[in-house]
């Protein structure tokens, strides 16, 4: 779809952040879900352009990027490590499972790489480790936010996130690039509202 | 003290916790505080009771090289809705149990407020050194 603006106009829209494939290989940016959430985007960017011009609403704070596509991908690769990592760890302990399945390991590496490709800003500064039922959890915790990836050692359980704040907490097992994004916008304080 | 009877508020709970939920800035992982998937913990958290008498007990049990313990005070943990109860054990006459954390067997509700009550105690506990 092709956005028709005025001379005027041009220039003006805010692009949709993210462009690349969804979690299936579909494209963005065409009639598929993503891609219509996403023009869903732009055109909320191209209105919030004009309230600017308009003065109806004012910008009072513009985030400075302060992360970088090399920096997520380093990122990616230490935590990536640091979950192979835990394959070499005893089997369990008096408390239970220690080592997770390779299934557990690849399911979390798997969400780490889609939440990379996202654009997501990745972040090394995370807890890795097993709880007593060998379920794998990344945990990133800035300020009073937390947001915890969970990989059950059973391959039919389902991968999930815990995110949670000073006032909300919250489960999603949705873990769609967009999703991801959405996510780790947030943890890195991006975005002030608690995802829903 | 007999099965049952709640813990005085100024006591320390020790929980045995691995190493590697000691968080890299020496706060408490929650991990530390989750019920197991199966549902061995639905009667409660085990926890053991500080006492000067068991010291040497206490300290044989919760250091290990792949263990450590980690402290709650009651009074902090009936401040978050839950409670500690005396379970005395055969080896261990000092052991209580943290209660009303929900059945995470039950569903994803019950699930989440575990994690949650995990967070809150985690967030009150400190590592517990036998000096």
């Amino acid at each position: 779809m092709i956005l028709e603006l005025e001379p005027s106009q041009r220039g003006a829209v805010i692009l949709a952040p993210y462009f690349g494939t969804d979690a299936l290989g579909a494209i963005v940016g065409t009639d598929s879900g993503p891609g219509a959430e996403i023009l869903k985007y732009m055109l909320e960017g191209f209105l919030y352009q004009r309230a600017l011009q308009s003065e109806s609403v004012a910008l009072f704070h513009r985030a400075t990027p302060r992360y970088s596509r090399k920096g997520s991908w380093t990122a990616f690769e230490v935590l990536r490590r640091r979950t192979d990592e835990l394959l070499r760890l005893p089997e369990a302990d008096d408390l239970g499972r220690v080592r997770p399945s390779p299934s557990a390991a690849t399911r979390a590496k798997a969400v780490l790489f889609a939440a990379f490709d996202s654009g997501a800003p990745l972040s090394s500064e995370a807890e890795v480790c097993t709880d007593a039922d060998g379920a794998i959890h990344i945990l990133w915790e800035i300020d009073s936010r937390s947001f915890e990836l969970i990989c059950p050692f059973e391959e039919t359980d389902r991968t999930y996130i815990y995110f949670t704040d000073d006032h909300s907490h919250r489960f999603a097992f949705d873990l769609s690039k967009i999703r991801l994004r959405r996510l780790f916008f947030w943890l890195s304080g991006w975005v002030a509202d608690f995802p829903i | 003290m007999n099965p049952g009877d709640p813990v005085h508020d100024e006591r320390d709970a020790l929980r045995r916790i691995r190493r590697s939920w000691i968080k890299q800035s020496g706060k408490i992982n929650s991990l530390a505080f989750e019920t197991r998937a199966n549902g061995n913990d639905r009667d409660g958290l085990s926890v053991s009771i500080a006492d000067e008498g068991h010291r040497e007990l206490h300290r044989q049990f919760f250091e290990t090289e792949s263990f450590t313990a980690c402290a709650v005070v009651v009074a902090g943990v009936r401040e978050i809705g839950l409670d500690v109860l005396h379970a005395p054990e055969a080896d261990d006459q000092t052991h209580a149990l943290i209660t009303g954390i929900p059945d995470r067997t039950i569903g994803d509700g019950e699930t989440l407020a575990a994690k949650q009550y995990a967070r809150s105690l985690s967030g009150i506990a400190r590592p517990y050194l036998f000096d």
